[in-house]
């Protein structure tokens, strides 16, 4: 019994399940408009964790990861629409197919490093966006592809599966950053020459990491795919890719929560400001701008620093 | 006694120059040796031919019978070659003790294991090596804070981690005060007999050369022109003339 209790406190379940509840419950008491704005958050919240994988514990900047999230809704929707498997296993397929594409990705930008590394995985996504875009007989084109069929029956029913998602996949991230794996990507982070010497294959673990944050992007996009019940290619954009880098380094990818607070702010000022104005960008980057002059470690590295004061 | 290591016609050249020329190499094992030259004999480059860091054009790399020629440094280390680094080479966001647990779970091939938590493992033998090179006061400290002298101890304590056979230390008390190159030579020396680890270490400090190795090495423009007993290094002319200036 004992046991188990240290096993569950292993994972912060303290943690995790109460803030799982309170997210359900929130649901409960808001808007369907806001219901709708926490989705969106908790699913770039996922995203923006998974770009952290390799960005804040691996040291690779990838510009491709709207990309791979586009990956992750176009595999649902082209299941459905051209197979007649159900919803259920089309969002089990989707990361599994995002993990193969990255793997294929992954094979030839983790040979490279710094601004090689980031150039090269902008010209994958652009590849994977002129596909998406363009090759109108097969995924539809810039009309996308639309009026698929939903996962669970309500908004508020798919609200709470989307948060049980998304916490899970946190929890196995966050473990998956403290493992013995997840330190040796640090240690390739933070010293990408010496790790060799003492016996670590830097290539292959770089590898493996890519491949696991493209597999939890995947999960992100089908999400993202089943919310609206439809997919177009724009989230395959580079700037849907910059916009996730963006909620990485505004939250501090030097945290493992930071990031899920940029998605969120990001989001926020995305929807909310958005609705009055379309140049929120002007104050998303005013806040950007002041949060890499003066907090380089983001808004939630502050926090960590007042916890420590 | 045995050959350990065997290096034969190994060439490296960088455009033009022949950093290392035809050289022919034998570690005996568990013998102490050291490698002198005067600055741009190729030594580092020898050191990063053996340890995989560079490729070498030709000739073969004979280790424990099997050839290692341009294998990844990664196995190689794998294989039993361990070294250190001219400039100290560590992970300076880690612990102390957290630098030398990912070297130990790394011999233990545990980076794969996606569910454990870190932290918790190998702690006693990461304790033992971390008390072996008296570092244990400095355990909780970030590897970038330390003093240059502790830095150094670390990056040779990063090798030893890996255990090897083979230990190459590039100038293991460059830029350290008398002091604390003795210390450091001390412990080499102490864990070469605890141990019955093979080193070999590239050196400038002559003190250091001669008090500790039983056999010297001297390496001028890519070739080694002369090798054995401190006392038949001192007195052979062409070292003298070429590296003692006299």
């Amino acid at each position: 019994m004992k046991n188990i209790v240290r096993k569950l406190f292993d994972w912060q379940l303290q943690w995790w399940l109460p803030s799982c509840v309170v997210l359900v419950v929130v649901g409960f008491l808001l808007d369907a408009f806001y219901v709708y704005l926490t989705c969106v958050m908790l699913i770039m919240a996922l995203a923006a964790t998974a770009l952290n994988l390799i960005l804040g514990y691996g040291g690779m900047v990838s510009f491709g990861h709207g990309a791979l999230m586009g990956v992750g809704g176009y595999t649902v929707g082209l299941l459905l629409i051209y197979t007649g498997i159900g919803t259920p296993i089309a969002f089990i397929a989707a990361p599994f197919a995002t993990a193969l594409i990255t793997l294929v990705i992954g094979y030839f930008c983790v040979r490279l490093h710094g601004i090689l590394f980031s150039m090269l995985t902008l010209a994958f996504s652009m590849m994977l966006y002129a596909i998406a875009h363009q090759w109108y007989s097969f995924t539809g084109g810039d009309n996308g592809i639309v009026g698929l069929p939903s996962l669970v029956n309500s908004l508020n029913n798919y609200y709470i599966f989307v948060v049980i998602i998304v916490i899970a996949c946190l929890m196995l991230m966050w473990r998956l950053v403290n493992s013995p794996f997840g330190w040796t990507l640090r240690g390739i982070q933070q010293n990408p020459e010496r790790p060799s010497f003492i016996g670590i294959n830097v290539r292959l673990y770089r590898m493996i990491m890519f491949v696991i944050s493209g597999f939890f992007c995947g999960i992100a996009g089908a999400l993202f795919c089943f919310l609206d019940g439809q997919i177009f290619p724009s989230l395959m954009f580079w700037s849907s890719s910059a916009e996730i880098l963006i909620m990485v380094l505004l939250g501090g990818m030097s945290s493992f929560l930071g990031p899920c607070l940029g998605a969120a702010l990001v989001v926020i000022l995305k929807y909310l400001i958005g609705a009055y104005t379309i140049h929120w960008m002007i104050f998303l980057g005013v806040i950007l701008f002041a949060t890499i002059l003066f907090r380089p470690e983001g808004i939630f590295g502050l926090f960590e620093k007042i916890k420590a004061s | 006694m045995d050959i350990l290591l065997e290096a034969k016609g190994l060439t490296k050249a960088f455009g033009g120059l022949l950093a290392v020329n035809s050289l022919d190499l034998k570690v005996e094992q568990g013998e102490v040796t050291s490698l002198i030259g005067p600055n741009g004999a190729g030594k580092t480059t020898l050191f990063n031919l053996l340890s995989g860091a560079v490729s070498c054009d030709k000739g073969n790399i004979i280790f424990k019978g099997e050839d290692i020629t341009n294998l990844t440094s990664s196995s190689i280390c794998q294989k039993g070659i361990g070294r250190s680094f001219q400039i100290t080479n560590i992970f300076p966001k880690f612990t102390v003790f957290k630098n030398l647990q990912l070297a130990v779970l790394t011999r233990r091939r545990k980076n794969l294991d996606f569910f454990s938590l870190a932290e918790n493992l190998p702690k006693e033998e990461t304790l033992n090596i971390l008390s072996e090179l008296k570092l244990i006061d400095q355990a909780n400290s970030l590897a970038g804070f330390l003093s240059h002298g502790d830095q150094k101890r670390l990056d040779i304590a990063l090798a030893l981690a890996s255990e090897p056979e083979l230990l190459l230390l590039d100038e293991p008390t460059a830029g350290l005060n008398p002091q604390e190159s003795k210390e450091i030579m001390g412990l080499i020396y102490e864990i070469k007999n605890s141990r019955g680890m093979t080193v070999l270490f590239i050196e400038h400090d002559m003190t250091v050369v001669f008090s500790i190795s039983e056999k010297i090495r001297v390496m001028h423009l890519g070739r080694l022109i002369a090798e054995g007993k401190p006392d038949q290094i001192k007195d052979n002319n062409e070292v003298k003339r070429i590296y003692l200036g006299e």
